[in-house]
């Protein structure tokens, strides 16, 4: 719990000095535009200047599709309170901490092979070798990725890459911002990298793990479950737990800024 | 030899004694806005012999509020307000912790306090601040945050439909409540409260780095970012956010270990060659509040109809997408604008001829002095160096509550509530 709650805690205040610094940022710029907000005392005076300048701009992340994301936003947050948090619930009530650790590391382990080809596509050899030691490592003396023995005795700590962060390295603008289905906020850039990890891991099908999810029988579907359940444990995002009405201008402006962060490092 | 003796062990425990006393707090931050964001490194956190896995619930109470006549059900949900519940086994003490300005139950300030009353073997229930949205929509009887008089009837209310739910599952020995920052002011005026209803009865409250006058704590706070201009003239706010991020990118990619945000993340960051200046630290915080006070401006204005920040004849919708313009304008409002701007006519609408004056002292410490200086079952702790308060804050402290005022030296704003000392001082608080 307190590990947890410290996690969130980094995470909130980041958050908050990310969301919080940048905004103002340019609310000041504003203020300084109109004089001393103090000065404004009557409504029309507000709305008139507002007019006038559009200082805000680091707000308006590129969302021409802004009604229909925001129905998507509103579908998810649903799907997510009477679905997939109950599910949630369920998973986590009948697999115990140490199994779900194993289901993470494992899916983890599938999730190096983007990692590799990604490093490698944006000519980082020291992570692309990390990541393929990891593999290599994690597969064999970590039981096909259940354990994960690589950061724990080696030191070789996960780098994710995927292929919108190798756009993104070599230039690619994130492009209109996107809310997907059940998975949650995007855009163009990191949707075509979405897709084009799914076809290469798919591709790639290591240990038949991607194969076998795609299936359409009972194995299949029960395979895309955990995937889901698995990510859905990791993820410690929660509708509703920002507590602001402008959670989704939050949220929209977090998520670009931390895929530049990510691309960035 | 035995008259010796007697003197050597005088001598003795006079030294113990001093060397207790004058025992340095050694709380490792000294400068109080880098303590306010930084708080306690994970070394010096208070540590429990066999600390054990909280398992705190989830639990709603419904206060009645019809919150569908306003379009706002998208952004806040329903119209039950959700609370963390933490049970011990067997017959323990309750406490209740409420938040800061702008924070929700499950804060990482609120799950910290639940985390070590639970250790402590309490039972436990966290409450959002009156000043956060959705305690706003589900449970404010005004929508009109920071009036602590009547936050405190509507918390009182929400504790009482929370005990009322537990009663049936937990068995109560005492009754504590207790609140950081505005929570910390907030606890003293429930208290303060139930001296008159004697509905629950606590049998103790402690305030946790409360403003002492409201109107100052929300001022120094709101300052900060004019203040920042004043020092830097010319440097614009973009340049302040593009410094941050560059300096938060350029310590993972130098720390080779990727973006991760750990326990120690923030203290190790300002111990690195990318430590943020006082001046960008202390200019984040007036930022982060101005954010809480643009949510709080902006549901206040939509719950109220003031048509301060929505003019009376537009319709604002959660799905339209305008929402960045509303954000925008809401962003205008510094604390301060909303103080002038809509709670004062609102005040003065119910107590005619009051000033703003007199609405500074009936929401500030100085309305319950009595009840703080004659009742010993309440106390404070909070630090000289906190940003919050102003000159004569402190002395007002330790002159109105006398020894049942814990004042540190430093710590800033909340910084140190963590700090072993400090966890220490509270545990003993309740406990004896």
């Amino acid at each position: 719990m307190i590990t947890y709650s410290r996690l969130l805690i980094h995470l909130v205040m980041i958050a908050g000095v990310w969301l919080a610094a940048l905004p103002v940022a340019h609310a000041e710029a504003d203020i300084s535009e109109l004089g001393d907000i103090s000065e404004l005392r009557d409504q029309q005076h507000y709305i008139d200047a507002e007019k006038q300048s559009n200082p805000l701009d680091f707000l308006d992340v590129y969302d021409p599709l802004e009604p229909m994301n925001k129905r998507i936003y509103a579908f998810n947050r649903v799907f997510d309170e009477y679905i997939f948090l109950p599910a949630l619930s369920g998973y986590r009530f009948v697999f115990p901490q140490f199994v779900r650790n194993r289901f993470q590391d494992f899916w983890a382990n599938i999730g190096e092979i983007p990692n590799i080809y990604n490093s490698l596509f944006q000519l980082k050899i020291e992570k692309t070798a990390v990541s393929s030691w990891r593999l290599v490592i994690n597969t064999t003396v970590g039981v096909l990725g259940l354990w994960d023995p690589a950061t724990k005795w080696f030191e070789l700590e996960r780098a994710k890459e995927d292929f919108g962060q190798t756009l993104g390295h070599w230039g690619v603008g994130a492009g209109p911002f996107l809310v997907l289905p059940i998975v949650g906020p995007s855009n163009l850039r990191d949707t075509t990298g979405l897709v084009t990890d799914y076809v290469a891991e798919r591709e790639i099908d290591f240990l038949g793990v991607k194969e076998a999810e795609s299936n359409d029988d009972t194995g299949g579907w029960l395979l895309k479950g955990f995937d889901a359940l698995n990510q859905r444990d990791i993820n410690q995002f929660r509708y509703g737990m920002l507590g602001s009405p402008f959670e989704y201008n939050k949220v929209r402006y977090l998520f670009n800024q931390q895929r530049e962060l990510l691309i960035a490092e | 030899m035995r008259y010796l003796l007697s003197i050597v062990s005088t001598l003795l425990v006079t030294l113990t004694g001093w060397t207790t006393t004058a025992a340095a707090y050694d709380y490792p931050i000294k400068n109080p806005y880098e303590a306010t964001v930084v708080g306690t490194p994970p070394a010096d956190v208070y540590q429990w012999d066999e600390p054990r896995k909280v398992k705190a619930k989830t639990m709603t109470v419904n206060m009645g509020k019809d919150v569908s006549e306003i379009n706002l059900a998208g952004v806040f949900g329903l119209a039950d307000m959700k609370l963390l519940h933490a049970k011990n086994e067997g017959p323990a003490p309750l406490i209740f912790v409420i938040a800061g300005t702008g924070a929700a139950y499950n804060s990482p300030k609120v799950l910290f306090l639940l985390d070590t009353f639970y250790q402590a073997g309490f039972h436990v229930i966290t409450i959002s601040s009156p000043t956060k949205p959705p305690f706003m929509a589900a449970a404010s009887s005004t929508h009109m945050p920071g009036l602590t008089n009547y936050d405190a009837e509507d918390l009182y209310a929400v504790m009482k439909a929370a005990l009322e739910k537990v009663s049936g599952d937990i068995e109560i020995t005492k009754k504590y409540v207790t609140g950081y920052s505005l929570g910390g002011i907030d606890s003293a005026f429930v208290g303060h409260l139930d001296k008159q209803r004697k509905e629950i009865n606590f049998d103790k409250v402690l305030m946790i780095n409360p403003p002492v006058n409201l109107y100052t704590s929300v001022s120094n706070l709101d300052g900060l970012i004019p203040e920042y201009r004043k020092r830097n003239p010319g440097t614009s706010g973009e340049k302040i956010f593009s410094d941050v991020f560059t300096r938060l990118a350029t310590y993972f990619k130098e720390s080779g270990g990727g973006v991760k945000f750990g326990p120690e993340t923030l203290y190790e960051i300002q111990k690195s060659d990318q430590a943020l200046p006082m001046d960008d630290v202390a200019v984040l915080i007036g930022i982060s509040f101005l954010f809480s006070s643009a949510d709080l401006a902006f549901t206040s204005d939509a719950l109220n109809h003031s048509g301060w920040i929505i003019p009376a004849n537009e319709n604002y919708s959660p799905t339209s997408s305008q929402s960045t313009y509303w954000y925008k304008r809401s962003l205008r409002w510094q604390f301060l604008d909303y103080f002038e701007k809509m709670v004062i006519p609102w005040w003065q609408e119910r107590h005619p001829g009051d000033s703003k004056e007199d609405i500074i002292q009936k929401v500030s410490l100085y309305a319950i002095e009595d009840y703080l200086r004659n009742d010993p079952s309440v106390g404070v702790m909070t630090n000289q160096d906190d940003i919050i308060l102003g000159p004569g804050d402190i002395e007002y402290l330790q002159d109105v509550m006398g020894n049942r005022a814990k004042i540190y030296p430093t710590g800033g704003h909340c910084g140190n509530m963590d700090y072993k000392d400090n966890v220490a001082y509270m545990l003993d608080f309740f406990k004896n």
